[in-house]
């Protein structure tokens, strides 16, 4: 192909854009909450739309574009965590304006002991549990962003909870009066 | 619930607020900025930037003579065997440099088990970046080779590919950390690593007919068998979603859907209120349902045998 009608070229922006709209803050919020450096996150988002856009023909559409998207983020995340670090340049500005974020949240002793917890778990177990947790996802919307079976999913995530669990009883974890004091588990 | 709703609480921001710390003009610019990258349109070209394998290549055609360089380059790992001492029949791993990357065969996983430092040490001693993994695994598996992945999951992952039925071919491309598995024998209280089901052949239930039957059914084939159960129950949430929640009990007359080996001594069993396991209902707003077999498994699944 050499060059795009143009027609074809403006229908597919638009429909980036659209896609782009509507997923910004689920994809920035997914890396947010897995790595908390601003900076990081802006390569990792800007890496993320740029897959988006170079394979635009694969993305599928409705609401499995987000679960599409959070598994593009979910490796390129990876890449990013094992170094190999890549800046476009297209986040310069994203990664300027995020810099200044803190995420670093002020946890109490019990809190920290959450997140104590959750950090012991291996990799796997951890991004399952978190797709729950924090992305709200269902199993068939895990399967789809890990590309794996439904079944696969529930037996995983089983597991997971039940290693989540188990260090959470942890000797210095000091779960209980946290898990007592919980009434409904709406994210914070 | 409550492990996945403290987990909640630890979550450090939500999507909305994620979205406010950018402004409107950053997020417009990296829009124009992405999609004014020349994607050659390409369907698909999905061209990934690559890095050449990193050491292992460069290290190999060092002090090599061209010709030699370019063909295949079969360093065989046997118990004794180093490049030079070879001895194919016996050797346990073995490992082929080529132009397309390197190909790991493992023909004795119970000899790699037994030795497998040495066999980690072998491969980082020549540059091939696979590493070897032993995971718990119920009794059928053990001593198996059961895979290859990537990043300490088992599955399919582009530039990874499966040869000669135990074996991985790494491409040049590939820019993760390969792996391959082996399965061994769980420790007390140790997870498997890979879940079965339990009636299939081998396993602790192997043969049982458990599904539909009710948990008082069940049970006593369990108690013969000499495993517990642990519960999972599914149901559908007030989002339409189908969730599991766990439960050290359930009522007798709940219906049992499968049994799943879980470590050892152990099993899952998943039950609910209803003779059949509950179904999402369809989503009009299009959320994804795939099926089991629609997408490459990139992680553990029964399949693996």
């Amino acid at each position: 192909m050499r060059n795009p009608q143009a027609g074809d070229a403006d229908q597919r922006r638009q429909r980036f854009e659209s896609l782009y709209a509507a997923n910004f803050g689920p994809v920035l919020g997914y890396v947010l909450r897995r790595t908390q450096n601003g900076e990081d996150a802006a390569d990792v988002v800007a890496e993320t739309f740029l897959t988006a856009w170079r394979r635009f023909d694969e993305v599928p559409p409705d609401d499995r574009a987000r679960l599409w998207l959070y598994g593009v983020a979910r490796r390129v995340l990876a890449n990013h965590h094992r170094g190999e670090r890549r800046r476009s340049g297209l986040s310069d500005r994203l990664r300027a304006e995020l810099a200044e974020v803190q995420l670093a949240p002020e946890f109490t002793s019990e809190l920290a002991g959450i997140g104590a917890a959750f950090r012991s778990l291996p990799d796997a177990d951890r991004e399952l549990l978190a797709l729950v947790a924090w992305e709200g996802l269902d199993n068939a919307q895990i399967a789809a962003v890990l590309s794996c079976s439904r079944n696969a999913v529930r037996i995983r995530l089983h597991r997971a909870r039940a290693k989540f669990r188990k260090a959470l009883d942890a000797p210095g974890v000091s779960s209980h009066p946290i898990l007592a004091g919980i009434s409904n588990g709406e994210p914070a | 619930m409550n492990d996945l709703e403290s987990l909640a609480r630890i979550a450090v921001i939500d999507d909305d607020a994620a979205a406010d710390l950018v402004s409107a003009s950053t997020r417009a610019e990296l829009a124009a900025l992405v999609s004014a990258d020349p994607a050659k349109d390409a369907a698909g070209s999905g061209t990934t930037r690559r890095r050449p394998w990193p050491s292992a290549r460069r290290r190999w055609i060092a002090g090599v003579p061209a010709a030699v360089a370019l063909t295949a380059a079969m360093l065989v790992f046997g118990l004794v065997a180093r490049p030079g001492g070879i001895e194919p029949a016996h050797a346990a791993l073995v490992i082929t440099k080529h132009g397309r990357g390197v190909d790991v065969v493992v023909r004795d996983p119970r000899a790699v088990i037994a030795d497998v430092q040495r066999f980690r040490r072998e491969l980082k001693a020549d540059g091939v970046d696979v590493t070897i993994g032993l995971f718990p695994v119920s009794p059928p598996m053990v001593g198996k080779y059961l895979g290859y992945g990537a990043n300490g999951e088992l599955g399919q992952v582009p530039g990874l590919r499966a040869i000669d039925k135990n074996g991985v071919r790494v491409s040049a491309s590939f820019q993760g950390h390969a792996e391959i598995f082996i399965g061994r024998a769980a420790n007390p209280g140790e997870y498997y690593w890979i879940a079965e089901s339990a009636t299939a052949p081998g396993e602790v239930l192997a043969g049982a007919d458990i599904a539909g039957k009710t948990v008082a059914d069940v049970l006593p084939l369990l108690k013969s068998a000499g495993v517990a159960p642990d519960y999972n129950v599914e149901v559908v949430n007030d989002n339409g979603q189908v969730v599991d929640t766990q439960a050290d009990s359930v009522p007798d007359g709940y219906f049992v859907y499968g049994a799943w080996t879980e470590q050892p001594g152990k099993v899952q069993l998943d039950v609910g209120a209803t003779p059949n396991p509950p179904v999402a209902p369809p989503d009009p707003s299009g959320s994804p349902v795939p099926s089991d077999s629609s997408t490459p498994s990139s992680t553990p699944t029964p399949s693996a045998s």
